[in-house]
């Protein structure tokens, strides 16, 4: 026995011949010198790698620190989630890692949300082509239902219970209020496209794909606005449950189900939109977790 | 069971349970892999490719790999052995990408005194490799081992040894008739 710092167990007692001079030490340095043809060094590579003591005998001629170095990225790469195709695609073009994976890692973007959306989509198909009415009222709940897809998906992108990144969203110095933008961005653009084209399967007016835009945003920006008073889940369903409630009020006073998205309701959707970007705005500055 | 398998230690979990550990998200299994197996991945890797960056970065998608698929990992085969193969493509894969660059990180073979395994310490283990290899010359060598014996394609190769494509099959047909020349030879 050489040493006493093997008593840990790197020194195998069940194989091997006994060790004079560590056979397996003396492979690896022949191994390592250059004089060794391509076929001899893969042979003796099998040969050591055969061994519990072969292996130890290879992995002993890296230094230490670095394996332990490799080690800690390893582990710590391992905590993280994996980097999805979408945050990919976002690198690439430019996004710095950090943003493309906590907009990415917006727990909104799930299956669940993009199957909630693609069943209320179908819903409202569904309606549209049994639907009597003409122009916007054809598709109301299309139109309806539409501001909705970006609202659940902002509600989802923050909490601790539905992150997966939340630990790696606390340690980012971002501050929440940008990182909630950043999400609400991936989330709008995300919408944005999946309404869009569901909107030009719906057969309605040309105009109905985009009704629900100026909407979408006052409920999206109304809610961020009310979530640091009630929680981003509160806030989303408290603004869409006085969404659906004006929609129907509306309708059921004009005559028009789809009332709410005439001329006169878009610039009353835009102002409202305006004020709560202003307040989110207001906030936002004067919420700066990680100011010095 | 293999010999390696056998061989640890009674009481320390074997290459196989601690994948399945990994499966279950167990983050400790994947430390104790990365500690019995980093070691020899890094050593083997460096031997291929003289940037230490460029190993480093493959040694650890390797885990990385190892820590995503574990779920899908077969314990029919050896997890070493799953993991050189992995390893070597993702150092392939750096390599293409240094290349991309324009910078060269391969090892060039250069002619060897041959070594008598006979005089070797350890008597090596029956590989793939016949003995048969030791008599081409070793650029011809480097070429079969990571053709034939790796599984590596032509343009995996020609990226490994950082040598044209065309070079890899010229020297592979060389090497061919070589061996099919020794093979008639020795059987005559």
């Amino acid at each position: 026995m050489t040493s006493e710092h093997d008593a840990g167990g790197t020194d195998p007692d069940v194989t091997g011949p006994p060790e004079i001079g560590r056979p397996e030490t003396e492979l690896v340095r022949i191994w390592r010198s250059a004089n060794v043809d391509p076929a001899l060094e893969y042979r003796i590579e099998e040969t050591l790698v055969s061994t519990v003591s072969g292996r130890e005998a290879l992995g002993r001629s890296v230094s230490a620190e670095r394996l332990e170095v490799n080690r800690l990225i390893v582990m710590g790469l391992a905590a993280a989630p994996r980097r999805g195709r979408l945050e990919r695609l976002l690198v690439r073009l430019g996004v710095s890692d950090s943003v493309a994976r906590l907009a990415t890692a917006t727990p909104a973007l799930r299956a669940a949300w993009l199957l909630a959306t693609a069943l209320a989509l179908l819903f409202a198909l569904a309606t549209a082509s049994n639907s009597t009415a003409s122009g916007l009222d054809r598709v109301i709940v299309y139109l309806t239902i539409a501001p909705l897809v970006p609202l659940a998906g902002v509600a989802l992108a923050f909490g601790t219970a539905v992150d997966p990144v939340h630990e790696t969203t606390v340690a980012t110095p971002i501050d929440r209020s940008r990182l909630l933008l950043i999400r609400t961005m991936t989330i709008l653009v995300t919408s944005i496209a999946i309404l869009v084209v569901g909107g030009a399967l719906m057969g309605g007016p040309a105009v109905a794909a985009v009704a629900w835009l100026l909407p979408a945003l006052a409920v999206t920006s109304g809610a961020i606005a009310l979530s640091p008073r009630l929680g981003p889940q509160r806030a989303a369903a408290t603004v869409g449950a006085v969404w659906i409630l004006v929609v129907l009020l509306v309708g059921s006073v004009s005559g028009h189900s789809a009332a709410v998205f005439a001329p006169a309701g878009q610039a009353f959707w835009l102002v409202l939109a305006g004020v709560a970007a202003i307040l989110v705005d207001r906030q936002r500055r004067h919420s700066r977790y990680f100011e010095a | 069971m293999n010999s390696v398998t056998r061989e640890i230690r009674t009481g320390e979990p074997d290459d196989a349970t601690l994948v399945g550990r990994m499966a279950d998200g167990n983050r400790e299994a994947l430390d104790l892999l990365y500690r019995r197996h980093a070691g020899w991945l890094t050593a083997r890797l460096q031997r291929r490719c003289p940037d230490p960056d460029v190993v480093d970065t493959a040694v650890q998608e390797a885990f990385l790999a190892a820590w995503r698929g574990a779920g899908r990992w077969k314990p029919s085969g050896e997890f070493g052995a799953w993991l050189w193969t992995v390893g070597l493509r993702r150092l392939i894969d750096q390599i293409r990408r240094q290349q991309r660059h324009g910078r060269d990180v391969s090892w060039e073979v250069v002619g060897s005194e041959p070594v008598d395994s006979g005089e070797l310490p350890l008597a090596l283990t029956d590989t793939r490799v016949g003995s048969e290899l030791s008599r081409l010359a070793p650029e011809l060598q480097a070429v079969m081992v990571a053709t034939a014996v790796e599984g590596l394609s032509t343009g995996e190769t020609a990226i490994l040894l950082g040598i044209p494509r065309g070079t890899v099959k010229s020297r592979m047909s060389r090497a061919r008739k070589l061996l099919r020349t020794a093979i008639s030879e020795g059987e005559q």
